[in-house]
């Protein structure tokens, strides 16, 4: 049976027996062998001849590319964990492209550093060990800085950013964590200053400077440093907390009680079990307001009462859920195959990593898989370190530890003390101040496994 | 005064968008060259549009049904877009109008003009590019006004103001400075208004037809009944939503459009387009993906929450990116027969430019994205 189409093989238009050529004077209906053979194509002026039947079948001849072509690694994010991917990501495989996409323009700092170097009169600008833009040609991966990451399209492997889309191979997020929203009410609500980042920190080195009276919302690990530091940089501390006293449930009572004593001696004011609830703007200051009705007057507020994860990213493509972004412990993968997460948003077995070594292990065992290597996170107990001069503490507690822990003393006198929790001779926990803060290795080394 | 119209008769609502496709096909269609290089406008066309229910199934109150069917009315604007972007842009303006008056709490316009608007007997527009640009500090607010007893007396010119001609009508807002506070305003602006001068624009590369004017006001006197929202804050926060959203109308059918080119090649040259980066296949699934996200979206479109404008920002997004990666598609497949100036596909590929252009432009949803995330 004669094709009813056919088609021209120099510039593809159909003709169509059932339309025929009216332009050409060929009548619909006309059977393409009747048309007269000075016929030319209508469109490129090629004759007869150089039409063929419109095939009706698609002709592949090439699978579609099973593998995207280009496509490397792409980090979202240029905090401690996204760097450090990269640099164990460049120590492996000096080829394989990685793109680096963050919000902020990517410098590297030791984020520890953020909440004690006020006093030492350090700027911003100081805490940058290297600019993100030369970090990334040193190693030489792609840095796309002041991108905000919107979405991922996991079915496609790309991610929509407000620079542009970015097809990936796999796609580590280190998105880190953000400071938990307190529930404040009042027309300054939205001026508590968190010290999550650089631009945190440079907020909080311009307020320390005006030598004003600054209150501390959150006396845990950086509410203590932060108000230590500022005291010794001469700024008016108040320090609050919903506890009955500093650390509160992260060490020995004892402990906890010999810090509260000296932030005292430093000239910390606090407020102990009490709730900040309103900050209102009064005058060129605000004003505090507290769950039993009181005041404080003061220049600035500093919200440090923890962290979240910072997940709305991977949200979407349902890859997050209350506790950050639930991986896979060893491997760090999410339920998608080219979805990793490390560092403060991960969250293994429920557990978040949000201290400096276990989010470089996490960074490195998952460079290492993705690099063709094997290799598997395998979570220590975190030695944590209280970088206050006037009280040195260090602790540490094995993962699943009772809650409370039974505190006993082990040694020394108040201010340079051992204190410990465990049974049948395991150590679950410990706890060192003062001068004996330096032995917290030999500890941690003897924390039951 | 205008006397009020009938209640919008019954209405067949679950064949809207087939009588919208078939217009589209039939009317449509053999006017979009015309349309696209001659600068045709064409105003029967929307008028029909309008009678088969394109304008009116995003009105609650002109439904029919009661309800606002966000989505119903993408999907004709979709058909639309599929034959000509320009008909499908204008048809995004007239249900943009429409929604401006349906969502206001100034009766007058909503009981005299918007059953008009629904049915497409008097057509419209919006001049919300400038003031959408403002409120984004890209650009000034180019309208001013001083207020009078009787209403608003406004200056100033604004450019690009699309499916205008004499008689239209279309929503705008202006800052008001002398008695009360100084503040912006949103109106309802008729072009026969005394004042009201329309400029013609110089042609564009594509979509010529779609009666885009710069306005000239010269001391316009608006009165209080054609008054949508004073100030205009907490309405803009209300209307911004559904007004972006109706736009993946244009994207979805240009991008469908774009697909149909490449199925249409396929039998010819599937074995060598195998090669190109976007097929027919994986752009169906993202087109697919797209559309049930923005329909999502359209349950509670007045939502005036940052997190819900993010989320109908970045489907914005994807559908602006979506569009120039679907014409560019569309062209490559087709090879030289794309490139002729009869093939709809290079028309495409200029249309689709405007997709990624028209307010919220992709680099603006980016700049206010951007902004939102940091804020948030």
């Amino acid at each position: 049976m004669a094709a009813a189409r056919w088609v021209c093989r120099a510039c593809g238009i159909v003709y169509d027996e059932a339309k025929g050529d009216p332009d050409s004077g060929i009548a619909p209906g006309t059977r393409f062998e009747d048309i007269p053979e000075d016929w030319r194509c209508p469109v490129c002026g090629v004759g007869k001849a150089d039409f063929m039947p419109m095939p009706e079948a698609p002709v592949r001849t090439a699978a579609p590319c099973a593998a995207p072509r280009g496509r490397g690694i792409v980090v979202v994010g240029a905090g401690t964990a996204g760097w450090a991917f990269a640099r164990a990501v460049r120590e492996r495989d000096p080829d394989v492209p990685v793109t680096l996409v963050t919000a902020c323009d990517g410098d590297v700092y030791h984020k520890p550093l953020l909440s004690v170097s006020v006093a030492k009169g350090k700027r911003r600008e100081d805490l940058v060990q290297a600019g993100g833009a030369a970090k990334a040609r040193e190693l030489g991966v792609r840095l796309v800085c002041r991108a905000v990451a919107l979405r991922i399209d996991a079915v496609r492997r790309r991610l929509v950013t407000t620079r542009g889309t970015i097809a990936y191979r796999d796609l580590v997020v280190a998105t880190g964590s953000r400071p938990r929203r307190l529930p404040l009410e009042g027309d300054a609500a939205g001026e508590v200053i968190a010290v999550n980042d650089l631009e945190g920190y440079a907020r909080l080195a311009s307020v320390a400077k005006r030598g004003r009276r600054v209150a501390i919302l959150g006396a845990g690990l950086v509410g203590c440093e932060l108000a230590a530091n500022l005291a010794e940089a001469g700024v008016g501390v108040l320090l609050v907390d919903c506890a009955a006293g500093p650390l509160a449930g992260q060490v020995a009572p004892e402990a906890a009680a010999a810090l509260a004593s000296r932030l005292a001696a430093l000239g910390i004011a606090t407020r102990w079990s009490s709730r900040a609830r309103t900050l209102r703007r009064e005058g060129a200051g605000l004003s505090l307001g507290f769950d039993d009705g009181t005041e404080e007057r003061v220049d600035a507020v500093v919200g440090a009462t923890g962290l979240e994860p910072a997940a709305r990213l991977v949200a979407k493509a349902g890859l997050a859920d209350a506790s950050g972004i639930p991986v896979e412990t060893g491997s760090l993968r999410t339920s998608d195959p080219h979805v990793y997460a490390i560092g403060e948003c991960a969250s293994a077995r429920g557990v978040r990593y949000g201290y400096i070594e276990p989010i470089v292990a996490q960074a490195e065992a998952c460079a290492a898989i993705l690099t063709g290597g094997e290799a598997a996170f395998e979570p220590e107990p975190p030695l944590v370190r209280l970088k206050m001069p006037a009280l040195p503490m260090a602790w540490g507690r094995v993962a699943g530890a009772a809650s409370p822990l039974a505190w006993r003393t082990a040694g020394g006198v108040p201010g340079e003390a051992c204190y410990e929790a465990g049974e049948h001779g395991k150590l679950e926990a410990f706890v060192l101040t003062g001068a004996l803060a330096d032995r917290a290795g030999e500890w941690q080394a003897r924390l039951a496994r | 005064m205008e006397a009020a119209t009938r209640a919008p008769a019954a209405v067949d609502i679950a064949g809207t968008i087939e009588r919208v496709r078939a217009l589209a096909q039939s009317r449509v269609a053999p006017l979009a060259a015309r349309i696209d290089r001659e600068g045709h406008y064409p105003a029967d066309v929307l008028r029909a549009l309008g009678e088969a229910g394109a304008f009116r199934q995003h009105l609650a109150s002109q439904s029919g049904t009661g309800q606002a069917d966000l989505l119903g009315a993408i999907q004709s604007m979709a058909a639309v877009s599929a034959e000509c972007l320009s008909t499908g842009f204008m048809t995004w303006c007239q249900d943009a109008c429409g929604w401006y008056l349906e969502c206001s709490d100034n009766p007058w316009p909503r009981e005299h003009l918007l059953p008009k608007l629904a049915a497409g007997e008097r057509l419209g527009g919006t001049g919300l590019s400038n003031p959408m640009k403002h409120y984004s500090q890209i650009e000034a607010l180019r309208l001013a006004a001083v207020e009078t007893p009787e209403g608003f007396l406004v200056n100033g010119t604004l450019p690009w103001v699309s499916n205008l001609g004499p008689g239209h009508l279309f929503g705008t807002i202006f800052s008001v400075a002398g008695r009360g506070s100084p503040r912006d305003v949103m109106a309802l602006v008729d072009c026969a208004e005394p004042g009201v001068s329309l400029r013609p624009c110089p042609p564009f590369m594509a979509m010529d037809g779609t009666g885009t004017y710069a306005v000239q006001f010269e001391n316009v006197m608006i009165p209080r009944e054609r008054v949508l929202a004073d100030p205009v804050g907490p309405y803009l926060q209300t209307i911004r939503g559904g007004f972006i959203l109706l736009q993946a109308g244009m994207a979805a059918g240009l991008v469908s459009s774009c697909i149909q080119l490449m199925r249409e090649v396929e039998p010819l040259l599937g074995h060598v387009n195998d090669f190109c980066d976007d097929g027919p296949d994986a752009l169906e699934a993202e087109l697919a993906d797209a559309l049930s996200e923005v329909g999502t979206l359209c349950h509670a479109p007045l939502d005036p929450s940052p997190e819900f404008f993010r989320e109908v920002l970045e489907v914005r997004l994807v559908a602006g990116e979506l569009s120039l990666r679907a014409a560019q598609s569309a062209m490559l497949h087709q090879g030289a027969r794309g490139y002729l100036m009869s093939s709809p596909a290079q028309r495409k590929v200029r249309e689709s430019y405007f997709v990624a252009i028209v307010t919220p432009a992709l680099k603006h949803l980016r700049k206010e994205l951007d902004r939102l995330a940091r804020a948030a």
